[in-house]
């Protein structure tokens, strides 16, 4: 099979039958598991009937043509024209040549004409079973790896079980990183404007009560009051452009990365080239990576130069491939709580891949590829 | 100066989808002595609107139904086209420089793009919608100190007052204007002025909106 340059049959997977299982349950589980009786099938009937079905077609196959091929040889050796003994004469002379100048003479019958054209004839049929050989044999493999495949294989839902795994760990290192932002974001609203709320109305409370008594003190807690409005107004304005950045909702990526790349510190080169709008989760993970890895160059590697790339590729698969690279100092590292990890999860939450070069000394660069959806 | 209602009571119209802010303006409006001439939910009216009412400034919200992006700044470009002397004042609850340079390139004529928060202040408010109608720019202060905060060069080549000089010219205010804030005389100003646009080498083209246009074109380079 390894020959046939055929797709290789994955192997079922099998879960270890024995492994921490009370006895009972060890061994009969087994015939619980399709495979080893489909297995035991194909041994037993399957692979026979095949192997003899199909060697006796290419046995049959490849004597009819070289027979046929070689009908002049058989022609020459007819002993046509004498000898119109009967039967039992030539019986003795019988082999498969004779066989052969028999059935090409029909029978001795013919004249040297239809000889000749059924000579050709015969033979043209035996250039074409020959010609015809090697598909023959192909489809013979492919009968039997097609049977092995059906028998031995995987099962469909076995493939798309170990898909599933696959999507499953960028799915649950997605959830993680959802989950940690949320639980920031609440944090961040549960210590910033709730708190500022509850100030102001307890204040607003105060200048309604003092409004008559003490009309000086109430015009004070109002005026500290619209301070404190303000600055709630700011801080949730700020959580939100961090969440959501109005821009990117607004206009799509190319905008929101060009302006994030005009208000990043420094020499930021841009090449941008996306064609319309990718789907949001997309558009908004490569912004955030974009956004950390543009802060992590201004800040830490002290960069003079950035260059920003996004590009939607269509090879090997459709995808969104972005850039950041920098002729700072380097050293950046994948270390436990550093912003690096955080969105190399993020990265792989959407299927994608990160990586990131950065020897001490620099320069850094940092790719991302995102897959997209197709025509999407 | 700013608090005195405009004798001419200026006729304003005004989008925004929240009921709560839009009640809000109409009556601040009317405080600061404009007349509110009709307040729509979204700007998908405002064409027919202000052809009905004719009014001297267009107030427009900038997220509106019904996508949420960016339908005022659309429906900015489109009435400067169609009403080129109309004020338009765009507000919004953030400031993003792409905006602010997209308003100001559609055309010559007033126009302003401040956060929401500034209505607070009624001086400030009445003040900004005075200008644009009068065909003058109004860009908020934040927009500015972003765009001057995250330059690598710190414009170290400007004096501090220079710098502050700067800040106000971006933000679209005339040179009295600027000497009644930094309570300077004009002629001080104008020197300044000429300073900064020497040292960027700027071309002081004379009009306000121009001058508006270099510098915030070269903040953002």
């Amino acid at each position: 099979m390894r020959f046939t340059r055929l797709p290789a049959i994955e192997e079922p997977v099998l879960e270890p039958p024995y492994a921490g299982k009370p006895f009972f349950s060890a061994t009969f589980q087994v015939l619980a598991v399709p495979h080893y009786w489909l297995a035991a099938l194909h041994q037993a009937l399957v692979f026979p009937l095949t192997a003899l079905v199909t060697s006796i077609v290419w046995f049959t196959w490849l004597t009819s043509a070289v027979m046929l091929t070689l009908t002049p040889l058989w022609a020459g050796l007819a002993p046509f024209g004498d000898a119109v003994g009967p039967g039992a004469d030539r019986l003795r002379g019988w082999n498969l040549g004779n066989f052969m100048a028999y059935i090409v003479t029909l029978g001795e019958r013919a004249d040297a004409g239809t000889t000749t054209a059924t000579v050709i004839g015969f033979t043209a049929l035996g250039l074409g079973l020959v010609a015809l050989y090697p598909l023959v044999s192909r489809g013979l493999v492919w009968t039997h790896w097609g049977i092995d495949r059906l028998l031995l294989g995987r099962f469909r839902n076995e493939e798309l079980r170990q898909e599933l795994s696959r999507t499953e760990s960028s799915r649950v290192a997605a959830v993680v990183a959802e989950d940690r932002s949320l639980r920031r974001l609440e944090r961040d609203i549960h210590d910033g404007p709730q708190q500022r709320l509850l100030r102001l109305q307890l204040d607003l409370a105060a200048a309604s009560r003092q409004l008559d008594t003490e009309p000086a003190a109430a015009r004070a807690l109002l005026d500290s009051s619209l301070v404190l409005a303000r600055d709630t107004a700011d801080e949730l304005r700020a959580l939100i452009t961090g969440f959501a950045p109005p821009l990117l909702a607004d206009r799509g990526l190319a905008a929101a990365l060009e302006a994030l790349a005009a208000r990043t510190p420094g020499t930021v080169e841009t090449e941008v080239r996306i064609p319309g709008p990718l789907p949001a989760e997309v558009e908004r993970g490569a912004y955030f990576v974009a956004a950390k890895l543009l802060a992590n160059a201004a800040k830490h590697a002290e960069a003079g130069r950035i260059r920003l790339t996004a590009d939607v590729v269509d090879e090997p698969g459709r995808a969104l491939m972005l850039s950041v690279a920098d002729d700072g100092r380097g050293g950046a590292q994948f270390v436990e709580g550093h912003g690096l990890t955080g969105l190399a999860e993020r990265v792989r939450g959407l299927g994608g891949a990160f990586e990131i070069a950065s020897p001490v000394g620099g320069p850094t660069s940092a790719r991302v590829t995102i897959p997209l959806p197709l025509g999407g | 100066m700013a608090s005195v209602p405009a004798p001419s009571s200026l006729r304003v119209i005004l989008a925004e989808d929240s009921v709560l802010l839009r009640e809000g303006l109409v009556r601040v409006l009317g405080e600061a002595g404009f007349v509110p001439v009709a307040a729509l939910e979204d700007a998908t009216g405002i064409q027919d609107a202000v052809e009905r009412h004719a009014p001297d400034v267009a107030v427009l919200d900038v997220r509106m139904p019904p996508t949420f992006r960016d339908e005022g700044i659309q429906a900015a470009r489109a009435l400067r086209r169609r009403f080129p002397r109309l004020g338009l004042l765009l507000l919004s609850q953030y400031v993003e420089a792409t905006y602010a340079r997209e308003l100001l390139e559609s055309g010559e004529g007033g126009i302003g793009y401040l956060l929401k928060d500034r209505i607070v202040a009624l001086d400030d408010l009445g003040d900004a919608i005075r200008r644009v109608a009068a065909g003058g720019t109004v860009l908020d202060p934040q927009v500015v100190s972003e765009l001057i905060a995250t330059r690598r060069d710190p414009l170290t080549a400007l004096t501090p007052r220079e710098r502050d000089v700067l800040g106000l010219m971006a933000e679209g205010r005339s040179n009295s204007a600027i000497a009644a804030r930094l309570m300077i005389g004009v002629g001080a100003v104008e020197k300044n002025v000429a300073s900064i646009f020497t040292k960027l080498r700027l071309v002081d083209s004379g009009s306000e909106h121009r001058r508006v246009l270099a510098v915030l074109a070269f903040l953002q380079r």
